[in-house]
């Protein structure tokens, strides 16, 4: 899997967020997007998913154009988004929810053995499988959007904000949920304002600026940086 | 293929056989009913569930308001109407002509509507209602303007025609059960589930990999052909239309019926019909103030509901407080 972005140029109305922006996401790769709000760490994640249209620049997945793709149409090519402010179907059980993440699917047995290994993961899910997804806590709702994702067997994963509007303990679950994601082989892109958090669960770490990308290095490597100690964690 | 929470209630066997006896006791009604008053009242409600139930595919199922339903059923009225007078189409042709020509004109309006937000669309299909009204007035040569159209021949096919109250009632009756079944396969199937989806969340359909605009012009489609096809119905059964039987207070009585019975329910559809026409038709001679007073009894109604069930009396699949007692106290059905 590649996704590449070249000389991305996005916005809203008159505004322009993205200014020429290029990358490159490869298989296996966990991201981070780090930049204070309006760098366009969710913009990046709006245009791939083409739930906004790019004004020139060019998004490839494997060599195929996908610029002007609506959001539901990449589903099926492997790219899939978890929006911010968890949205789950809150009447629908969490099995239910995560049956109608396979939508885009056909086998049965396959979607019955993931929803399995599902709970197999992830034990807080099997725990609550018959309970109204809106009956949950913010968190539970969080990671089960995130596994929801998973179901459709995506290569490329876009998290937005998985942090929004939870307590600090819950965004320590939600955390770890997506931690323990690492040995799935899917790549990950992480849009986040909780940057230490963040980068516990990624490898790499693309900060935005201006619009473009102003470096990107490895988590860890960004961590060792002083400058960005002292911009993004206070010292 | 799965089962909502809150729809775990009914077990399905004995829903099965309740509708079974419901359908029974309809059907004999022509046999019992003291006279011809008493059946006309029956035949328009059953007439009034097929509008309904196009609504309700739109709100209900795919929850998208629109309040200019009654120009759908008006549309497919003198599709049909004129099909069959001036052309000689035979009448079930000239039914689904009319079920046709509104479903794709349903389904070409609500192309550019979706792109506004959903309040938007509530005015432009109260709008569409409107030029109907207007166009269906105005256009002399085809519709004969507030004169109207008579002497609109009866239902029938093959030389057959349902000229008497009875054999109309179970004509009509035939057309609703087909219908209902094939609602009822279609919510429960893969399409209802995408428009369901897109109701509780459009994002969330639109991530996991759900055509929402696609979805959304079919639900139109269908919704509207539904109407369209009730309209050519009711044109063939009332054997009169004029412009004023589709003016934009019966889009909105349409709308309350499908949220007061219940929204995305098919005994819901059922239910907001028999209590907003058949209850005030029947009462029409004793009590004539009930038609008169029927938008604000409805409108009081309504913000009762929104208050203790805003999903209606049965919508949604969830069940009634006072139901759900009712059958926890029978012997039988006792399972939840």
């Amino acid at each position: 899997m590649t996704l590449e972005i070249e000389n991305l140029r996005a916005g809203y109305g008159d505004r322009v967020i993205l200014d020429g922006l290029s990358m490159r996401i490869d298989t296996g790769d966990r991201i981070s997007l780090i930049g204070h709000n309006g760098a366009g760490k969710s913009t990046i994640i709006k245009a791939i998913t083409g739930q906004i249209r790019p004004r020139s620049g060019a998004i490839r997945f494997d060599g195929q154009p996908i610029t002007r793709m609506d959001t539901a149409d990449l589903v099926p090519l492997g790219i899939v988004q978890v929006p911010p402010g968890r949205r789950v179907f809150p009447r629908l059980s969490v099995e239910q929810n995560l049956r109608m993440g396979a939508y885009t699917r056909k086998d049965r047995t396959g979607i019955a053995a993931d929803i399995a290994a599902t709970y197999d993961r992830f034990p807080v899910l099997a725990r609550k499988r018959a309970h109204a997804a809106g009956t949950m806590s913010g968190g539970e709702q969080q990671m089960l959007a995130i596994a929801r994702a998973l179901m459709s067997r995506p290569r490329l994963l876009l998290v937005d904000e998985p942090s929004l509007g939870l307590s600090p303990l819950m965004v320590e679950q939600v955390f770890e949920f997506l931690g323990g994601l690492k040995d799935s082989g899917v790549s990950i892109v992480l849009a986040e304002q909780n940057v230490r958090m963040a980068l516990k669960v990624t490898d790499r770490a693309v900060v935005l600026s201006q619009g473009a990308v102003r470096s990107d290095m490895s988590a860890a490597a960004l961590l060792q940086d002083a400058e960005f100690r002292r911009t993004y964690l206070g010292g | 293929m799965t089962q909502t929470l809150a729809s775990l209630a009914p077990a399905p066997r004995l829903r099965g056989l309740a509708v079974l006896l419901f359908v029974l006791a309809l059907a004999v009604l022509p046999l019992v009913l003291p006279g011809r008053f008493w059946l006309h009242i029956v035949s328009l409600t059953m007439i009034y569930t097929i509008f309904v139930l196009g609504q309700n595919i739109v709100t209900g199922w795919a929850g998208m308001l629109t309040l200019g339903q009654a120009a759908f059923v008006g549309m497919g009225a003198y599709t049909s109407v004129i099909l069959t007078m001036q052309y000689g189409v035979p009448w079930p042709l000239a039914a689904l002509a009319a079920g046709a020509v509104a479903g794709i004109t349903g389904a070409l309006l609500s192309i550019p509507c979706l792109r506004v937000k959903a309040d938007f669309l509530s005015l432009v299909t109260i709008a569409f209602n409107q030029i109907f009204f207007v166009v269906a007035n105005n256009w002399m040569d085809l519709t004969r303007g507030p004169m109207g159209i008579p002497g609109v021949p009866a239902m029938g096919a093959f030389g057959w025609q349902a000229t008497t109250a009875t054999q109309q009632f179970w004509l009509i009756l035939a057309v609703v059960i087909l219908l209902f079944v094939i609602v009822g396969r279609l919510t429960r199937g893969p399409i209802g589930r995408a428009w369901k989806m897109i109701r509780d969340d459009e994002i969330a359909a639109g991530t996991i990999g759900v055509n929402v605009t696609g979805y959304k012009v079919l639900a139109f489609g269908v919704g509207c052909f539904l109407c369209g096809l009730g309209g050519s119905i009711y044109g063939h059964y009332m054997r009169f239309i004029s412009p004023d039987m589709f003016k934009l207070e019966e889009s909105l009585l349409l709308m309350q019926m499908a949220i007061l019975g219940g929204l995305a329910s098919m005994p819901g559809t059922a239910l907001g019909v028999f209590l907003m026409i058949a209850i005030p038709e029947a009462l029409r001679s004793q009590e004539p103030w009930l038609i008169t007073a029927r938008p604000g009894i409805a409108g009081a109604m309504l913000v009762l509901l929104m208050i203790f069930r805003p999903n209606g009396l049965l919508g949604l699949g969830e069940t009634p407080p006072v139901l759900r007692k009712l059958r926890a106290a029978l012997p039988w059905g006792g399972a939840k």
